[in-house]
């Protein structure tokens, strides 16, 4: 087996244990045993993530990506659901600083906007109208537990193999000194930009428009449609949640649900 | 864009995000599994929205173009959608059952798979039963059930001996 499999199979075996001691099973002494393992799991994780070439970039992707994992860790293994919605505001907001550092700017803002200040709002409300008082037994308990983490371990162990198999095919192409790798290099990638741009035809000048005015551009010129359908979309998730959450009254006063 | 020395190694970028993001999915798959709590199925369907949006955007940076951020904001919208609906169907399966557990539903599962039974329910741990809720010292005039209100002295109050003195006053 390649040092690369062994290492990602240690990962797998040490995330695997970890998870399964984190998830509510009714022990609470498992609780630190299974925080330390995943913790060694993710150091572990850490030599598959290359540099990013700037300094500062590398370490704000670190941090960013570290403190991802660990909110998502605990928001599937909180046994209050409310301190679950929060890990989960902590992984969105990790999320929008990674989009601010891969660029994409309004992305961010919009995670941010829609994602932690409205859905999660929106949860954070049925959380409190539909608890019951104090911990509930169904907090307490996981549904098999065992097969549930040995599927999702090995579904991320063949994702990351994958991945890093395929980094590590480019990077013996590019060694050997072929021109063209596995992925396209960075020159071509300006020929494709210019290429590929959607708002080639639009720009004469050489002053790019701002972030969100090429983004509006690509979106309404060439996803019209599918921005069409977003939008009705919408309107009728509207009309059905309104439809579906109301008590309706009848004439002779009895209510009921839908 | 700008500063040819200063750019970001974007196949690395590119391996980065990509690996982080199917870990947030498998991660959010073992939460939609694993969990019992509606809410907590539901946020574990969010996370894994939130790795492919990851894998998106980074593949938008890769080949510099802006499919994949737009197939994000296409994401988000159904996201939207899909919270107001899922709330919604949550808040009517809780007023059905009066309980947030998804078990209770477990009549819609295969037929030929064997039922969930709990055969034993963990005890809290203390810590969590001991945990209270805030209490705020009462201040002010506290007021009554019928609409009227106790005075300094805490003799009740009611509304129209109230309205006679307060012109007076």
């Amino acid at each position: 087996m390649d040092s690369v499999e062994l290492l990602i199979l240690i990962t797998a075996i040490l995330g695997g244990t970890g998870l399964y001691a984190l998830l509510p099973r009714g022990m609470s002494g498992s609780r630190r045993i299974g925080a330390g393992l995943t913790l060694l799991a993710l150091l572990l994780l850490l030599p598959h993530w290359r540099s990013l070439g700037v300094a500062s970039a590398t370490t704000i992707f670190f941090l960013l990506a570290v403190l991802t994992l660990v909110g998502a860790v605990m928001t599937i293994t909180s046994r209050n659901p409310f301190y679950c919605a929060l890990w989960f505001a902590v992984v969105l907001l990790c999320t929008a600083g990674l989009f601010l550092l891969a660029g994409a700017q309004f992305l961010a803002a919009a995670t941010v906007i829609v994602y932690a200040g409205a859905i999660l709002v929106t949860l954070l409300f049925v959380v409190m109208l539909a608890q019951q008082q104090g911990l509930a037994s169904y907090d307490r308990l996981t549904h098999e537990p065992f097969l549930a983490t040995w599927t999702s371990v090995v579904m991320m162990a063949v994702l990351t193999l994958t991945l890093v198999q395929a980094m590590d095919a480019e990077d013996k192409l590019l060694a050997q000194g072929s021109s063209v790798g596995v992925l396209p290099t960075k020159q071509s990638l300006e020929a494709v930009r210019k290429q590929q741009s959607p708002t080639a035809h639009v720009q004469s000048g050489d002053e790019a428009p701002p972030h969100v005015a090429q983004l509006g551009m690509a979106l309404f010129f060439d996803n019209l449609i599918g921005v069409e359908a977003v939008g009705t979309l919408l309107l009728v998730a509207l009309v059905g949640a309104a439809v579906i959450a109301t008590r309706h009254q009848d004439l002779d006063g009895t209510s009921k649900s839908a | 864009m700008s500063g040819a020395s200063r750019m970001i190694n974007t196949p690395n970028l590119l391996n980065n995000y990509l690996i982080l993001g199917g870990l947030l999915f498998g991660i959010g798959m073992l939460g939609f599994i694993a969990r019992r709590n509606l809410i907590v199925i539901f946020l574990s369907v969010e996370m894994m929205l939130q790795g492919v949006s990851l894998t998106l955007v980074a593949f938008s940076r890769y080949h510099a173009n802006w499919q994949g951020q737009v197939f994000t904001i296409f994401i988000l919208a159904v996201a939207a959608a899909e919270a107001a609906i899922a709330m919604a169907l949550i808040l009517m399966l809780y007023r059905r059952r009066g309980s947030l557990d998804v078990v209770l539903w477990q009549g819609l599962r295969e037929s030929d798979l064997p039922p969930i039974a709990d055969d034993q329910i963990p005890e809290p741990e203390p810590e969590e039963q001991r945990r209270e809720y805030p209490r705020l010292t009462p201040a002010g005039i506290e007021p009554q059930a019928n609409g009227g209100y106790c005075n300094a002295t805490g003799s009740p109050v009611s509304e129209t001996s109230s309205k006679e003195t307060s012109p007076e006053e």
